[in-house]
């Protein structure tokens, strides 16, 4: 009797799990933490995209947005009521001169254990 | 921000097609308020895409990690399990995706704590490393109803992700004009799982504020683009600022922020209980998705695909039976200089006369029901590529890394190995898979196609 047509395969050895031949689980699964670490994220995108981007585009704001739509008189409102406000006119001027206060200059951050129950979260860490 | 939403809200010259747009809206929602009795999903209205609601809102979610439904895992985002978290007020978000050092980076300062500094740091405490990373600053998200509102927010329910950084120097467009910056890399990681996690969108829309310049930036299956600088310390381009943020949050529809305009959502895209089903028409027929994606690629270039049980529109009226039809779609980008899957099927079961008399065992192969190349509705004699959305903007594509959208809807839906409950079932599926898979390769072995 003839045999199968197709090639013999070499036995395996051990089971791959679905995060080293580079599928994706549909549930979490131990390999969670090294699919979801940011650095190698990042050095992926860095590679792909690294050709792929187009910077200074001038015409995807007009075409994307088509911010002409708006009407001028809405516009001017908002910007005299931006400009009108010595808060709003201070926080500009501090954006413009790059002296907007960090977060972690205004108060000390909360700090947030992730997955721990509220009971035992503490803010005098 | 407010302030600016105050002054929308009370306009009521502006633009004659807005308030046809929100009339419209309006008497959309009262429809769904009929329709829902405040616990159950909203059932599909008639005639109503949901695409076309512009009901939106800018959420100040630096503090919070957004998060997916319960039940559906993408890499690098948290799901809705465990919303005990959800009212947590987290630390101060480091701002790049792992930056190659502290001090030309980041205008916000890392975390204190060195526990939480080393559960940042890629070790075995990873993922929560990973989710505080990877959430944006603002986002205009689609509104929930009124009684469908929570504390945090859902990744699908994004229209717009804005990025905030201290200092100019820190924007999106590199000095030398080529090299990736810090920022769009840190971009091009959470428009990744905006696509993932909001389903049947063709491109991901970014604002990012460094110092006094803003820009635009949307990524696809191609890549991105990234507007030029505007600096809000002119009038002008504060002028295009307010107009940008006027167009986005109450202008533009679903379709205009990025999803492919050939779905109707018959759901509100920005429900908190509901995840949206989506009309997606394949050939001839119509088909609704059912519930949560079976799988969706993390990826940012590439396929994107996403796999979906579907059913026939209107089935149940025309065969009489209780349910429609269900099947499997597969929604993908495909490389245009490849076979496309559907002409893969169709020779599949369009097999060589002369070999049929031995070799038509398709059993353990998914029964191909329709599929092909998407067709743009707005260009009926073009097929829906990552071009079509970047017409008038954007360097020019390469026509050999163009991809193509492509659809099928496969008769046979596999099984999950977990749910097999009987041990002689599970070896029959196998033996299924393993006779489809001799069937096509002997078919089309390279010795018979070549």
């Amino acid at each position: 009797m003839e045999g199968p047509s197709t090639p013999k395969h070499p036995r395996v050895s051990s089971i791959q799990h679905a995060a080293n031949v580079g599928r994706t689980p549909s549930f979490p699964t131990p390999h969670y933490v090294s699919s979801t670490n940011i650095n190698d994220a990042k050095t992926n995108l860095k590679a792909i995209l690294a050709t792929r981007v187009s910077y200074n585009d001038p015409k995807i704001v007009d075409v994307l947005v088509k911010p002409d739509q708006v009407s001028d008189e809405l516009v001017k409102t908002i910007r005299d009521h931006i400009l009108g406000h010595q808060v709003t006119k201070d926080f500009l001027g501090a954006v413009s001169g790059q002296t907007v206060r960090l977060e972690s200059e205004m108060y000390k951050p909360l700090v947030r254990r992730s997955g721990y129950p509220c009971s035992q979260y503490s803010r005098s860490e | 921000m407010n302030t600016i939403t105050n002054f929308i809200e009370d306009d009521s010259k502006n633009d004659a097609k807005n308030d046809a747009k929100t009339d419209k809206t309006n008497k959309e929602e009262d429809l769904e308020k009929d329709t829902n009795d405040g616990h159950t999903p909203s059932k599909p209205v008639n005639d109503t895409n949901f695409a076309q609601r512009i009901d939106r809102m800018w959420l100040d979610v630096h503090t919070k990690i957004p998060r997916t439904d319960s039940g559906l895992f993408i890499p690098g985002m948290p799901t809705d399990y465990y919303n005990f978290e959800e009212s947590v007020v987290v630390g101060t978000k480091r701002p790049y995706p792992g930056g190659d050092d502290a001090d030309s980076g980041p205008s916000k300062a890392p975390r204190a704590s060195k526990t939480q500094q080393s559960a940042r740091d890629g070790n075995h405490k990873g993922t929560t490393d990973a989710f505080e990373k990877r959430r944006p600053d603002l986002v205009l998200v689609d509104n929930p109803a009124q009684n469908d509102r929570k504390d945090g927010c859902l990744w699908r329910q994004f229209a717009v992700l804005l990025e905030v950084k201290r200092d100019r120097s820190d924007g999106p467009n590199p000095s030398d004009g080529t090299t990736l910056t810090k920022l769009v890399a840190q971009l091009a990681d959470m428009a990744r799982l905006h696509l993932a996690a909001r389903p049947f969108m063709r491109y991901s829309v970014h604002l990012t504020v460094c110092g006094a310049i803003f820009n635009l930036v949307i990524f696809d299956r191609a890549g991105g683009v990234v507007s030029k600088d505007y600096n809000i310390d002119s009038d002008e381009d504060l002028d295009i600022f307010i107009r940008v943020i006027r167009r986005l949050g109450r202008d533009l529809d679903a379709y205009d922020l990025g999803l492919d305009r050939t779905v109707t959502p018959l759901h509100s895209l920005g429900s908190r209980k509901q995840f949206p089903e989506f009309r997606v028409t394949v050939g001839g027929s119509a088909y609704i998705t059912q519930g949560l994606p079976l799988w969706q690629s993390a990826s940012l270039v590439g396929r994107g695909t996403f796999v979906w049980v579907v059913a026939l529109e209107g089935d149940p009226e025309q065969s009489g039976k209780d349910s429609a039809r269900r099947f499997i779609l597969k929604n993908a980008w495909r490389a245009c200089g490849r076979l496309a899957e559907s002409i893969v099927y169709k020779m599949i079961y369009s097999p060589p006369k002369e070999s049929t008399s031995h070799l038509t065992n398709l059993d353990g192969v998914a029964k191909f029901v329709d599929g092909g190349d998407v067709f743009d509705p707005q260009a009926p004699n073009e097929v829906v590529k990552v071009s079509s959305h970047r017409k008038g903007f954007g360097g020019p594509i390469d026509e050999k890394d163009d991809p193509v959208l492509h659809r099928l809807v496969l008769a046979s839906r596999g099984r999950n190995l977990d749910k097999f409950t009987n041990f002689s079932r599970l070896m029959r599926a196998a033996k299924k898979m393993n006779s489809g898979t001799l069937s096509i390769f002997d078919q089309y072995s390279p010795l018979r196609l070549f």
